[in-house]
């Protein structure tokens, strides 16, 4: 019998927890989580969802008995699989942002029909591809009236605020919500906000009031739903916050002119025949493998994301510059673009356990791990740019068990010799010989190609 | 505070709050009316003489800065 896997990030809302079971998703429900599972799924903004694919795919799994996942649960719902879990610290402004407008429009739909989500945490988003759905279907419960909305303060925590930071101050969000799980409370994004800030829309009312009311009211004891029911609080309320909140979100934009990466793609020093040569060597070993799964490590523009993702089911593609994977999201977001996920990953840090006993989020490696290995034009910044000794470098790629399509740049490349201007060269272990040797012991080398400019040389490797 | 059933974050007294004035004009007269003899008060007039001089009675505890 298939074991019972218990979805460690799922505890915080007691009225329902996630599992895994026979490779499928199950969400088991109490009996008030069930009794709104069955008013959500005649609604209509529930059924747009699912065919518009904007709520992440759910049906009831009648045959199954909830019990079987614990004595508490009444209901057990069984979703689609995401192809690969992410998190808002690894995407790009633009991610959250649709990822945002994709909060609020669910909102609406909802309050149309008289059901919220009980909370608007950013970890509500996943992606397929560059397209967002929203995946818990158990957030949606029936709105009382006179009831406000209980996920304002998170929406303003984990979507709001790192837009606005990152919009307005050019200050990275990724730091942020890495380091904080709750996001960013209202106090310390006024403190990283100017007074001219405070003019732009939707600053003043929900940074800087926020704040104030938020310092003013954190020992307050009374029952404030109440008060505010019995004066009159009404849906229209929620409505009007919502829809000035998303024409807010809508209008907010990160426009860097450039940055170290962003312009790679048209400064390298590759020919153009070193282009074509490389781009055949990854079409062919992506159609040799067939990965499920691909990363993509320093993709950049994506072009070798788009040629592998044309052989395998699902690609990972990961840079450490925002610019280079905003604009990359950019454009597979306008192509509907279903299958690359761009995800923003620095490789000498990437993202790690965190949250309550460390499961609640997991490490990029934890996750899923990849059938092919896209390391191009990478291996001097993992070395010489970012210290990492060669075959510490080798022994990681081998430990994530796909196939590798790896790059080596010389030291006498132009590329390289940028690195090394103002470093002194300790890098002994950056030689050509002493990678094939590390290669070798941990991978068997099918194909070699010194690329035309003689400085770059490709390998596919497969795990031994 | 008293939260409902489902309830699981807290929703931030300050937030809750806030929503009034984020409500458009609806929204505002809620929130006249729930500080109604605050706005008041700051004008000079007790809460005892809005009483006898409207003749409306106190529904509830109005919000205060203090946390009794």
């Amino acid at each position: 019998m298939s074991q019972v896997l218990l979805e460690p990030g799922s505890f915080r809302d007691r009225q329902g927890r996630v599992f895994y079971w026979k490779g499928s998703v199950y969400r088991a429900l109490s009996e008030t989580a069930h009794r709104e599972w069955k008013r959500l799924e005649k609604t209509r903004f529930f059924q747009a969802g699912q065919e518009n694919g904007t709520i992440v795919s759910t049906r009831e799994a009648t045959e199954t008995d909830p019990q079987r996942f614990g004595p508490q649960w009444v209901g057990l719902l069984e979703h689609e699989r995401i192809p690969f879990v992410s998190y808002p610290y690894e995407w790009s402004f633009g991610m959250l942002r649709e990822a945002a407008l994709l909060q609020l429009d669910l909102i609406l739909a909802g309050l149309e029909e008289d059901m919220i989500p009980k909370d608007a945490t950013s970890y509500n988003v996943q992606w397929k591809g560059a397209q967002p759905v929203f995946i818990d279907v158990a957030s949606f419960e029936t709105l009382a009236p006179g009831e406000p909305w209980a996920g304002y303060r998170q929406f303003c925590q984990l979507f709001l605020y790192p837009l606005l930071l990152q919009a307005h101050r050019d200050l990275p969000f990724h730091p942020w919500l890495r380091g904080s799980i709750e996001g960013i409370p209202s106090q310390q994004c006024y403190a990283m906000m100017s007074w001219r800030d405070l003019w732009r829309a939707g600053v003043f009312t929900h940074v800087y009031l926020q704040a104030r009311l938020q310092q003013r009211y954190a020992a307050a004891d009374r029952d404030v739903k109440g008060q505010l029911r019995q004066a009159g609080f009404h849906k229209q309320l929620i409505q009007a916050n919502v829809r000035k909140l998303r024409s807010l979100v809508a209008g907010l934009r990160w426009e860097p002119a450039r940055s170290t990466w962003s312009e790679y793609a048209s400064d390298n020093t590759y020919s153009r025949q070193d282009h074509e040569a490389k781009a055949a060597f990854v079409e062919a070993a992506a159609e040799r493998i067939q990965a499920g799964l691909v990363w993509d490590l320093g993709c950049n523009t994506g072009i070798f994301s788009r040629l592998a993702a044309r052989h395998s089911q699902y690609v990972l593609a990961m840079d450490a510059d925002h610019l280079s994977v905003e604009r990359l999201f950019q454009q597979l977001h306008e192509q509907g673009e279903r299958r690359i996920l761009p995800l923003l990953n620095d490789l000498a840090d990437p993202s790690p356990n965190l949250g309550w006993r460390g499961r609640e989020r997991r490490s990029l490696e934890e996750r899923q791990t990849p059938g092919l290995v896209l390391a191009l034009a990478l291996i001097h910044h993992m070395v010489i740019g970012a210290n990492i000794p060669m075959a510490e470098f080798i022994g990681w790629l081998r430990q994530l068990g796909g196939a590798v399509v790896i790059e080596f740049v010389g030291k006498d490349d132009p590329m390289v010799q940028t690195l090394l201007r103002n470093k002194p060269d300790q890098y002994e272990d950056y030689r050509q010989d002493f990678f094939e040797r590390c290669l070798k012991e941990a991978f068997q080398v099918q194909r070699r190609e010194e690329l035309a400019s003689r400085t770059r040389t490709l390998y596919l490797a497969l795990p031994r | 505070m008293t939260i409902g059933p489902l309830a699981y974050m807290d929703p931030g007294t300050g937030s809750l709050f806030l929503q009034l004035l984020l409500g458009g004009v609806a929204g505002l007269l809620v929130f006249l009316k729930l500080f109604w003899h605050r706005i008041l008060s700051f004008f000079g007039f007790s809460r005892k003489q809005q009483d006898s001089s409207s003749g409306e009675p106190e529904k509830q505890d109005l919000p205060s800065e203090s946390t009794h």
